[in-house]
C-alpha cells in the first residue's frame, strides 16, 4: 500500500480539521462582533416604531435636493449600510449626496392592523415632509428598495408633485410573471387571509424558512462550504459575518400590509393594472411624471427582473433610465462590483438632478 | 406557472439525470484511489484526494441545486406548502382562541387588551407628531423655505 498516498491523505485530514475547527469557532460557538450600520448618523424623527436617520455628511457642502431611501418590510435597512466599504450610503455621502434612511424597526403584534394606507400616506408621507423641513429643500428624491421600492412607486403616483427623483431597487411591479414567490403566493396556493387572521403579524422565521427553501443547497450547504473553503481570508470572513448578521436579523411583518401585498400584487396584480386602491385613491402608475432610474439585479431570485422591467413602460416620466445590473438581489447593494461599478453612476445621475 | 405547463415526467427524468451523474463521478473517484487501484505499486503523486473529492462535490452541489429549485418551483410543491401553512394556521388560530377565551373567564388582561392598549399609545404619538408639526408651521417664518448655509 502506497505510503505516500496515506501520508498526504493524513496530512490533509489534519489541516481540514484544524480548518473545520476554526469555521466552527468563527460561525458559531464565538463569533466575532461585527460593526454593521456604522456611518455616523443621528435620529431627526420618530413614530411608533419608524425611525428617520440622517447620516452626517462627509463632503463640505452637499446638493440641495435630499435623499431618502426606503426600505422592505422585510429585514433590516442598514443592509445599505452593512459595514465600512460595503455600503451604498457611504458612496453616496462621498459624492455630496444628503442621506436619509427610514429604519421602519420591528412591528408589534399592536401593528397588525397597518396597512398599505398607513405605510404610505402616514409614514413615507411624514418623512418626506420631516425630510423637506429638516433639509429646507422643497424638492426630495426616493430611493425604494423591494418591497420598499414598491412603496415608493405607489407614493409617486399618489404625489407626483412630491418627489423629483425616484430611483427604484429592484421593486417588484408586475407580479404575474414567473417566479418562485409568485407561484407560492398565488391565489390557489397561499390563503393569505386564513394565515394572518391566524398569526396576526407575519412570523419572521416564515418569511427566513421561505428565502431558505427557494435556493436550498446554495442557502443551506453552499454558502457554509465556501465559508469554510476561504476561512483564513480575513476580508472574507468579515464580510460573511456581516452578511450572516443581517440575514439572520430577521423582523415580522404588519399583517395587514403583507395580506394587501400578497393579495393585491401577488395574487391580483393591482399595481400594474391599475386598479389599486389606497384610501379610496386608485394607484395609477401613469400619474408618474418625475426622472426615474429603475436598477434591476440580473440574477434576482426574489423579484424577477421581468416583474421590474415592464415599469418604464407603466410611467408618463420622459425622463427615464433602466439598468440591468449582473448581480443578485442583496448583490445589487453590497457587492464590491457594484459598488464600485454601479452606485458612483447612480449618484451621478442624481447629482445631474439635484442641482 | 400553472399545473399543466409543468412537466413531472421531464422533471423526475432530470432528477434521475443528475443522481446518476452524482453517482458516477463518486464511482470514478473511488476507481481512481489508488488505495482501491493497485495498492503499493500505484503511482501516487499526481493523485490529489482534495481536488478529487472538490470534483465530486462541485458535480453533486450542481446537480442537486438544479434539481431542488425546480422541485420547489413546482406547483404541487407550492400548493403543498400552502396546505401546510394554511392547516397551521387553522390550529394556531384554534389554539389562540381557546387561550384568550380562558383567559377573559378568569378576568385576566389578555394579548389582545395589550395590543389594543399600545395601539391607542401608538394613534397618540401620532396626534401628538401632528400637533408638533403644526405648531412647527404657526412658529416658521412667513418668507418661504429656509435655506442651508452649507448646500452647494
Amino acid at each position: 500500500m502506497s505510503t505516500n498516498y496515506l501520508d498526504k491523505a493524513m496530512k490533509e485530514a489534519e489541516k481540514a480539521r484544524g480548518k473545520f475547527n476554526k469555521a466552527i469557532e468563527l460561525a458559531l460557538i464565538d463569533p466575532p462582533d461585527v460593526e454593521i450600520g456604522a456611518t455616523p448618523h443621528e435620529v431627526i424623527f420618530t413614530e411608533n416604531k419608524l425611525k428617520l436617520l440622517h447620516y452626517h455628511p462627509v463632503v463640505k457642502k452637499t446638493y440641495p435636493v435630499p435623499l431618502i431611501m426606503i426600505f422592505a418590510l422585510v429585514n433590516r435597512p442598514y443592509i445599505l449600510d452593512l459595514k465600512p466599504g460595503r455600503s451604498v450610503v457611504e458612496v453616496l455621502l462621498s459624492k455630496g449626496i444628503d442621506v436619509y434612511l427610514i429604519d421602519w424597526g420591528s412591528p408589534g403584534d399592536e401593528d397588525k392592523n397597518l396597512g398599505l394606507n398607513h405605510y404610505v400616506n402616514r409614514y413615507i408621507k411624514k418623512v418626506i415632509n420631516k425630510v423637506k423641513s429638516d433639509s429646507g429643500s422643497d424638492e426630495v428624491s426616493v430611493l425604494g428598495y423591494c418591497m420598499g421600492g414598491t412603496m415608493s412607486a405607489m407614493y409617486a403616483a399618489l404625489y407626483p408633485d412630491d418627489i423629483k427623483n425616484l430611483v427604484l431597487m429592484t421593486a417588484g411591479i408586475d407580479f404575474k410573471v414567473d417566479g418562485t414567490l409568485n407561484l407560492w403566493g398565488d391565489k390557489p396556493n397561499f390563503d393569505v387571509d386564513k394565515f394572518i387572521e391566524a398569526y396576526g403579524n407575519v412570523p419572521p422565521e416564515f418569511l427566513q424558512s421561505g428565502f431558505l427553501f427557494m435556493k436550498p443547497i446554495q442557502n443551506l450547504v453552499s454558502k457554509y462550504v465556501n465559508f469554510y473553503e476561504n476561512v483564513d481570508n480575513e476580508a472574507f470572513v468579515e464580510n460573511f459575518l456581516a452578511m450572516e448578521k443581517w440575514l439572520n436579523d430577521n423582523i415580522p411583518v404588519a399583517g395587514e400590509v403583507f395580506r394587501e401585498f400578497v393579495k393585491y400584487l401577488y395574487q391580483e396584480n393591482q399595481l400594474v393594472e391599475g386598479k389599486l386602491m389606497i384610501n379610496g385613491k386608485r394607484v395609477d402608475l401613469k400619474d408618474i411624471t418625475c426622472s426615474v432610474m429603475n436598477l434591476i439585479a440580473e440574477h434576482d431570485h426574489l423579484v424577477p427582473p421581468a416583474s421590474s422591467l415592464i415599469f418604464e413602460e407603466l410611467i408618463s416620466s420622459k425622463d427615464k433610465k433602466t439598468i440591468v445590473y449582473p448581480s443578485g438581489h442583496i448583490g445589487l447593494s453590497v457587492s464590491s462590483k457594484s459598488l464600485k461599478g454601479l452606485w458612483p453612476d447612480v449618484a451621478d445621475w442624481l447629482i445631474e438632478r439635484s442641482k | 406557472m400553472s399545473k399543466e405547463s409543468f412537466d413531472y415526467t421531464e422533471h423526475y427524468k432530470k432528477f434521475y439525470e443528475a443522481w446518476e451523474k452524482t453517482m458516477s463521478e463518486a464511482m470514478d473517484m473511488w476507481r481512481k484511489n489508488p488505495l482501491v487501484k493497485n495498492e503499493g505499486k500505484a503511482e501516487t503523486d499526481d493523485y490529489d484526494p482534495v481536488a478529487q473529492y472538490k470534483k465530486f462535490y462541485d458535480t453533486w452541489e450542481k446537480s442537486s441545486s438544479e434539481v431542488l429549485e425546480k422541485w420547489v418551483n413546482s406547483p404541487l410543491f407550492a400548493a403543498n406548502i400552502g396546505k401546510a401553512v394554511e392547516k397551521s394556521s387553522e390550529f394556531k388560530k384554534y389554539f389562540d382562541e381557546a387561550v384568550e377565551k380562558t383567559l377573559k373567564n378568569m378576568r385576566f388582561p389578555t394579548k389582545s387588551d395589550t395590543d389594543r392598549l399600545l395601539s391607542s399609545i401608538n394613534n397618540l404619538e401620532a396626534k401628538i407628531n401632528d400637533l408638533v408639526d403644526k405648531v412647527d408651521d404657526i412658529s416658521k417664518p412667513r418668507s418661504g423655505s429656509r435655506s442651508r448655509s452649507s448646500k452647494k
